[in-house]
């Protein structure tokens, strides 16, 4: 049964603002980035989850994430065959298709997603938070760019803390190797109150931000917490943090959702908004890529709309209560990379779904495993295990991959959905059952 | 005993995945305390100074069945999570008083937080290394990481871990890791006497058994091989990269060297090769510990290699000392550390014209024959164009 109507109104509003500004934004990045060997602006390549965007920005360098790369490519049916050229010059089928997916893109001339040739990152800056694979990814970029390579290794919270030696040791090796390096290779002298300003602005959005990803809790839910919200991730997740633009992004989001709220409307997707919220989720996993339409479609066209995620935290668990500190700059980095969704224990990742359940209502649990990511893969069948136990509330497991389209089977997923989605029914109806007798 | 009494005892070891010796050990006075670890590296001096038997836990091998532990993992990840955790939820692991689960991939640093969540009363602790090399900057994150180890275990067991007692137990690792350098070095050297099978298996006991008995066990045995007069074959030598974690079965090993090659340097266990060098007794212990981990210790995929020019110089200089002549990479399917990295180590190879096959494995691989051939036709092309 199909639950949406597509309201060319509601598309048009929604893309005069927010998804416009989100949009520019994004392209804009990319345009900085191909225009650095014009504008002689220094590129600093690194990764999304525990990335410094406020302190790059200190040295006026512009931030180039491997992975969003990757994403635009698979977005735009790309990256298979990225991939398969990474496989052909050796590199595993096991492995992360993000790293191939990136490798590939540089055999095939690097372009980037404007149509114009990416150049080389002047610095690659291993922010090494939650992911093993990180590590050996540049050290592989390393290997064909020959540049400067800074390794911020951030400890992982192994008992579900940070302690004081794992803050100290990021701050530590941020006044050694992260700031000299930068300095270096920018040529601009470190200066902490611009870092601050930066903070103070990050600060600011993550506030919109959070009220924006809370908004869910309302019924019907304004916002879809997980396709939807990765829109509203880009600017915050990759080079925006601390700026401006991001300030203002968020206050215009922010305000659409409100006024969503007082219409009492649901989220808008591709085709429209959804009319009827039957189904809330709380979705624990990266999503895929490839078919990532086609995959939003097989809720939304159910009426399903996902009202808590983890992807949404890879970047910062704002929702738990940080913000950059602007009093406590460096202090305030360090806790940031130390508490990257990815890097936080499972014990502390199943608390987390759990709170998610609870304080959104939602139906069910439902993981998307990715084959690539052993960070978030690695354990999820029991972190489905463990919220079944504590909540009552139903999981599902659905597998697929981040950019390699040979591993969306689309009739798979949309089976397991399907009857996903009767069980919550069935459920509904034995509670209704039970609560009338 | 003669070699083959000696490694018959290191097999029974190696196949008991009950952990006899472990838990007599245990039962024979009510103070010990037994701590299983994870591959790559854990500092068992610590455990030892503290009277605690450290017990390396690789997997489940070939031999045991996987009931319990399937159901904890797709199809897309390693094997040696899930026998870990059969050998846990069997009860095999019910005398064990705690767990360390080292910093080698995300594969094994989550299984620490499941280890958690499965055996709430249990010591469990994700043990982080530095990957940043400078004594101020990640080896005093070392030292702290270390004294907070030290203090968990004195927690644990009762005993006050005292500097004394941690210089006593680093002396006695330094003769445990300098036996297990000659026993390399006497492979190296007379591959035909000292087979990689009895190697591999002498290591392994060293997983299981008090260091001082391994101590023993390895002098005897290297006493006795240096004198045997077994035929030279006409193998190529090679060396094994790659298998650090989930180990392969056996047989494996075995084919490699009756496909035609001598196995003459590799990466199983590597705790028992990680401090390259005698670490010093004097001074701060865990210093010392600290400074031997960051600027003497053994290359592998769960390090971050800080120099570009540095990648690959560990295997090419193994290549050289030990007069290899080809290198088999041989990974656990779905190894991330080991996949990742071989691509970075092939192309050194090829700059060097070195040799070298790549293959994947499981621990519970049963089709040797394909490896037997892959291997068979790489000695056979290095006898034919060296
Ligand atoms: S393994 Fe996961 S976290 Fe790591 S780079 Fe790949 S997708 Fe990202
Ligand atoms: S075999 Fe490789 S991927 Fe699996 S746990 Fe060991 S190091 Fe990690």
């Amino acid at each position: 049964m199909s639950t949406k109507t597509a309201t060319p109104t509601a598309v048009e509003s929604q893309k005069d603002s927010s998804m416009l500004m989100q949009k520019r934004m994004i392209n804009s990045n990319y345009d900085a980035l191909t225009s650095a060997p014009e504008t002689g602006r220094k590129v600093c390549s690194t990764f999304v989850p525990g990335n410094l965007n406020e302190l790059i920005q200190c040295f006026g360098m512009i931030n180039n994430l491997p992975e969003t790369n990757a994403i635009q490519n698979a977005m735009r049916q790309q990256s298979g065959g990225m991939i398969q050229t990474a496989e052909r010059q050796g590199h595993s089928e096991d492995v992360c298709t993000y790293v191939k997916a990136d490798i590939g893109m540089m055999s095939k001339g690097n372009i980037a997603p404007n149509g114009k040739p990416m150049p080389n990152p002047d610095m690659l800056l291993l922010s090494y938070t939650g992911c093993f694979t990180f590590m050996k990814w540049f050290e592989l970029l390393r290997q064909e760019y020959k540049c400067p390579t800074v390794m911020l290794q951030v400890p992982y919270q192994g008992d579900g803390e940070i302690t004081q030696n794992m803050r100290d040791f990021v701050v530590k090796q941020l006044k050694e190797e992260v700031i000299p390096t930068m300095e270096q290779v920018s040529g601009v002298k470190f200066d902490i109150d611009r870092l601050r300003e930066n903070m103070r602005r990050s600060a600011q959005a993550e506030d919109d931000l959070v009220w924006v990803l809370e908004s869910a809790k309302n019924k019907p839910s304004p916002i879809d917490a997980y396709f939807g919200a990765i829109y509203y991730l880009g600017p915050m997740f990759t080079a925006f943090r601390g700026t401006q633009e991001a300030v203002d992004y968020y206050k215009v989001l922010r305000k659409e959702i409100e006024e969503r709220i007082a219409k009492s409307q649901g989220p808008i997707t591709p085709e429209g908004e959804i009319q009827k919220e039957r189904y809330r989720l709380v979705v624990e996993g990266p999503p895929n890529w490839t078919n990532f339409r086609e995959f939003w479609k097989m809720f939304y066209e159910e009426g399903a709309v996902v009202v808590a995620s983890t992807y949404t935290k890879v970047g910062g668990v704002y929702d738990q209560g940080f913000r950059h500190d602007a009093d406590n700059p460096l202090e305030s980095l360090a806790d940031y990379c130390l508490g990257c969704y990815t890097n936080r224990n499972l014990p502390k990742r199943v608390e987390l779904l759990e709170q998610y359940v609870n304080e959104y209502e939602a139906d069910g649990l439902l993981i998307n495993s990715i084959k690539s990511c052993n960070s978030f893969s690695a354990g999820q069948l029991m972190m489905m295990q463990e919220i079944e136990k504590r909540t009552g509330a139903p999981g599902a497991f659905v597998e697929t991959d981040l950019v390699d389209p040979r591993y969306f089977s689309a009739a798979n997923v949309k089976n397991r959905l399907e009857s996903y989605f009767q069980m919550i029914e069935q459920r509904r109806q034995g509670r209704m059952i039970a609560t009338a007798s | 005993m003669s070699t083959a009494e000696i490694i018959k005892r290191c097999e029974e070891l190696y196949e008991d995945t009950h952990f006899t010796a472990a838990r007599e050990w245990k039962a024979a006075d009510p103070s010990r305390r037994v701590i299983g670890y994870m591959p790559v590296y854990v500092p068992r001096e610590i455990m030892h100074a503290a009277n605690m038997l450290s017990l390396g836990i690789l997997g489940g091998g070939d031999k045991l069945e996987v009931i319990h532990g399937d159901a904890y993992y797709q199809s897309y990840i390693c094997r040696i999570p899930r026998s870990t955790i059969e050998l846990g939820k069997s009860g095999r692991l019910d005398f064990v008083d705690g767990m360390l689960f080292p910093s080698i991939c995300d594969v094994i640093r989550n299984l620490s937080g499941m280890w958690k969540l499965m055996f709430p009363s249990s010591y469990v602790r994700y043990f982080d290394v530095p990957q940043n090399y400078k004594d101020d900057v990640g080896g005093n994150y070392y030292v702290a990481e270390l004294q907070e180890l030290r203090e968990g275990l004195e927690k644990l067991s009762g005993n006050k871990i005292t500097d004394e007692a941690l210089r006593n137990s680093i002396a006695i690792y330094n003769i445990n890791r300098a036996l297990i350098r000659e026993l390399y070095d006497l492979r190296a050297e007379m591959p035909h006497n000292v087979s990689s099978n009895d190697v591999y298996l002498l290591n392994r006991a060293g997983m299981v058994l008090p260091v001082e008995e391994h101590n023993e066990i390895l002098r005897e045995y290297m006493d006795k091989a240096a004198q045997q007069d077994n035929p030279v074959r006409d193998n190529c030598r090679i060396i094994i990269n790659g298998s650090f974690c989930e180990q392969p079965p056996l047989n494996l090993i075995r084919s490699v060297e009756m496909a035609g090659c001598y196995i003459v340097d590799d990466d199983y266990m590597l705790i028992n090769r990680w401090l390259l060098n005698e670490v010093p007794v004097d001074g701060d212990p865990l210093e010392n510990l600290a400074k031997a981990f960051l600027h003497e210790s053994a290359d592998s995929a769960a390090k971050y290699c800080d120099r570009e020019e540095d990648v690959g110089q560990y295997l090419l200089s193994t290549v050289r000392e030990r007069r290899a002549e080809g290198v088999i990479f041989a990974a656990p399917s779905f190894c991330d550390p080991a996949l990742l990295e071989r691509p970075m180590l092939t192309e050194r190879m090829k700059e060097h014209e070195i040799p070298h096959i790549s293959f994947k494995y499981a621990e519970n691989s049963g089709q040797m024959q394909p490896i037997r051939e892959q291997a068979g036709t790489f000695a056979d092309s290095i006898k034919l164009w060296s």
